[in-house]
């Protein structure tokens, strides 16, 4: 099963999404900022990224543009986790090169999906 | 002696007594003075006078009667009154007057009573000007200085004495107000208190709310994942006992996502993303949200979308949450009936374009008396409804507030145990506000045999129901399969223009299914387009699909993509004139358009345009504004001078937001106002689409 890296700043909603998302069969990993989450992915590359976009130190929208920059981490899909609603927020995270989104609170099934989906796409 | 007499020589002069006769006097007379009256007549001036020396009195001494009786009638009168000469010099101030004032009357006999009061020059010469021109003046809020220095507020009134066509003196009537200013201020303040109160009632709401938010975030987390641990476990009852509690925090999330809704209209904080958005796709998007719900308690749900919905600019969280709680709220209330969303354009030319929801159920209705507080929060008719059939009760108080920030207006008709109507327009750009809606049910485009036929092939009821509808309403025929195998037989059977095609499905998936229709020499013809959530147009353009739908489906894009491969034979006239001095404009419009059929001509103003329209023979003109030589505006106006060009529709891109009166101008004239730069490539595809495709004459049935 596929690894997952988790970046969220937010224990509960951190331990609640990893936790469910193991019980799913996916190992997750998590950090908890995004310059945290460049260095672990320099080191063990995950399969996919959940990007909470709303991060101390370095926000999810520069740490995303940071990691489609780089050719070694370019092909990792990444699903921005936004507490904004709105489609210009949307847009945001896809401009930067987020691969899709989830608003907060998060449709648990809707977002295994997608991550499915990504991952499906990843290996074709 | 000496001052009777002069009274009796001047009063023989007056013309009349209807007014004050001092009145009439250029010099300031002294009050006659009783005593002295009486003495001449022999009377104790202590004691009053006898009626018959009282009438003795009257009869000898017209004048002081006069005199008397005004010195009577003045000092009655509750309200300070001073009479004053045509300049506003004192003759008399009433008892009130004085004691309002602080002055004696004789201090200030023969002054100017409006300096004395503290009118500047410029005031007291205005003032004059007015009364002498035999004007009232009235005054209900006004500062009167006092002989003290002090200020009393006042409401006065100034009424010149006109005599012969003359203003021969002035009355000035002043009540004191200070009472009356004390309760105003009073109000004031407890009007003031209360608004603040209820502004920090508000704050404390939205603040209380969003904390509230954060713990039950957790709740709603924690419980679903207990919940799910335990059906791993198989321990249905602790699951299910789990679920108890993420239902009851999600209701009660609810609870508190309306209370912040209202909470942040009230305190005036809640805002407005106002984006340009596709009608048909937003309502898709509701649609498929609330059908689980509204097909609960057995109830039929019908749609109908009006063909020309087109785009929208206002907030479409809001407009979505609008309509989500009117179908939930008719779902709620309605068992075995049918409930119908209709939604329709209207061109009111007096208040621009709007759009109107109904959404019309069949349930237990609304008495009048609860219609009356249905849209005031927390005043819902009977609490007992809350309680019974669950929500807040703020949902449509929500709604209507929501509605009202963007222009528009919820409305209601129903009645009891037959159903309810409500009413939802809303104006194409939010904001404007707009008449009471003229409902007006539209038909499905009628279908003709020459209609192209689609061929729709999904696993997912609601999404082959949906496409059938949206295409069916755009009047194409529609067949439907629930999977490939099915699919593959229907093509061959019916021959289709189109195919649209999933790809995940059971049995035999998109790419069998599209493989076998391009290897087969008798439908390799067909464009296939692929609807699909996967991304994957590289391999489907490989295996020979023509093109690509991501999922959700978009109308729009379904809509352009299936004009361009239904071919043209359809909209036999594919000509479009584009007027436009920009050189860059003209390539970026020509660029968007040419892949889909269309002939561009090139016009740089209004001139070149109307020796075009005869050779170029337009079914549609896109059209500057600002251009040299002709500008837009006149192009218009000749255009639709001549015969040929009457009929021909016109969408204006214009560069900046035009004024009212440009507007109106162009009012009429033309079908559409685009603004530069706020349209995509499908917009302006649909836009011009529709405009052709509603001014062609229908084509003679065969």
């Amino acid at each position: 099963m596929a690894n997952l890296l988790l970046v969220e700043d937010n224990d509960m909603l951190q331990d609640i999404l990893s936790s469910r998302l193991e019980l799913r069969g996916y190992t997750v990993s998590v950090t908890d900022n995004g310059l945290e989450a460049l260095k672990f992915i320099a080191a063990t590359p995950p399969d996919l990224i959940l990007m909470d976009m709303s991060l101390p130190y370095m926000n999810g929208w520069d740490t995303t543009k940071a990691l489609k920059k780089d050719p070694q981490t370019r092909h990792i899909p990444i699903i921005a986790l936004t507490a904004h609603a709105l489609a210009s927020d949307r847009q945001r995270g896809l401009d930067v090169g987020c691969d899709e989104y989830e608003t907060k609170p998060v449709r648990f099934d809707r977002l295994l999906e997608k991550i499915a989906l990504l991952l499906e796409k990843g290996k074709q | 002696m000496r001052r009777v007499h002069f009274f009796t020589q001047r009063s023989s002069q007056l013309p009349s007594v209807t007014s004050f006769s001092l009145m009439n006097m250029p010099n300031v007379v002294p009050p006659v003075d009783f005593a002295d009256l009486m003495a001449q007549l022999g009377a104790d001036a202590q004691t009053p006078p006898t009626a018959a020396q009282w009438r003795e009195l009257t009869n000898h001494w017209p004048a002081y009667e006069q005199t008397h009786n005004d010195r009577l009638l003045i000092d009655a009168v509750g309200e300070g009154l001073c009479c004053m000469d045509q300049y506003g010099r004192v003759i008399r101030l009433n008892n009130m007057g004085q004691h309002l004032l602080g002055w004696s009357e004789p201090d200030l006999l023969g002054q100017s009573f409006f300096e004395t009061i503290n009118f500047t020059e410029v005031e007291t010469l205005a003032l004059l000007g007015r009364l002498q021109a035999g004007h009232l003046v009235t005054q209900e809020d006004a500062h009167l200085q006092r002989q003290d220095g002090t200020t009393i507020p006042t409401a006065y009134t100034i009424t010149p004495i006109i005599t012969g066509g003359q203003c021969t003196g002035l009355v000035m009537v002043f009540r004191d107000i200070s009472t009356r200013k004390e309760v105003e201020e009073d109000l004031i303040r407890a009007k003031n208190a209360a608004e603040s109160a209820n502004q920090a009632k508000s704050t404390f709401l939205a603040n209380m709310s969003h904390e509230l938010r954060t713990p039950l975030a957790a709740i709603i987390g924690y419980s679903e994942l207990l919940e799910e641990q335990a059906r791993l476990r198989e321990d249905e009852k602790f699951a299910t006992r789990l679920n108890k509690i993420h239902v009851s925090a999600n209701h009660l999330l609810s609870l508190i996502n309306d209370i912040l809704d209202l909470s942040k209209i009230e305190a005036g904080k809640m805002e407005l993303h106002i984006e340009t958005f596709s009608v048909r796709t937003m309502l898709e998007d509701v649609l498929i949200t609330v059908r689980p719900l509204v097909e609960q308690q057995e109830n039929q749900f019908e749609f109908e979308l009006a063909p020309d919905l087109g785009l929208v600019q206002a907030d479409p969280v809001k407009v979505r949450q609008i309509l989500l709680n009117l179908l939930s709220n008719a779902a709620k209330f309605t068992q075995n009936g049918t409930i119908t969303l209709t939604a329709a354009r209207h061109s009111q030319p007096e208040h621009g374009e709007s759009l109107t929801f109904t959404v019309q159920d069949t349930g237990i209705g609304i008495t009048a008396e609860e219609i009356a507080k249905l849209f005031q929060p927390f005043t819902q008719a009977d609490s007992s409804t809350t309680r019974r059939y669950g929500g807040t009760g703020l949902g449509l108080a929500i709604s209507q507030r929501f509605c009202q920030m963007m222009g528009g207006k919820v409305s209601v008709e129903s009645k009891v145990g037959r159903g309810s109507t409500f009413t939802f327009t809303l104006p194409v750009i939010a904001g404007i506000e707009v008449a009471s809606p003229i409902p007006a049910k539209r038909q499905p485009r009628p279908l003709r045999s020459s209609s192209p036929l689609i061929l729709v092939i999904d696993d997912e009821p609601m999404i082959r129901d949906l496409l059938a509808h949206n295409l069916r309403q755009e009047g194409y025929q529609v067949e439907t399969a629930a999977n490939g195998e099915e699919g593959l037989q229907l093509a061959r059977q019916l021959k289709p223009d189109t195919i649209i095609l999933d790809i995940f499905m059971p049995v035999m998936d998109g790419w069998s299914v599209l493989s076998a229709l391009k290897q087969d020499p008798t439908l390799r013809h067909i464009p296939v387009i692929l609807a699909t959530v996967d991304d994957a147009r590289q391999k489907g353009f490989a295996l020979g699909a023509d093109d690509y739908l991501p999922k959700p489906v978009n109308s729009i894009q379904l809509h352009t993509l299936l004009q361009q491969h239904s071919q043209a034979h359809h909209y036999p006239n594919k000509n479009i004139l584009l007027v436009e001095d920009n050189p860059q404009m003209r390539e970026l419009i020509r660029s968007m358009l040419e892949n889909s059929g269309y002939t561009i001509h090139e016009a740089t103003n209004g001139r070149e345009a109307l020796i075009l329209i005869p050779h170029a023979q337009p079914a549609l003109i896109l059209l500057d504004l600002l251009m040299p030589e002709m500008d837009g505006f006149e192009f218009v106006r000749q255009l639709r001078q001549t015969p040929a060009g009457q009929g021909i529709p016109v969408i204006v891109i214009s560069v900046t937001d035009l004024s009212p009166t440009e507007r109106h101008n162009l009012d009429g004239a033309v079908q559409r106002i685009i603004q530069k730069g706020t349209y995509n490539r499908h917009d302006l595809l649909l836009e011009i689409n529709q405009l052709i495709k509603a001014h062609i004459k229908p084509l003679p049935l065969p």
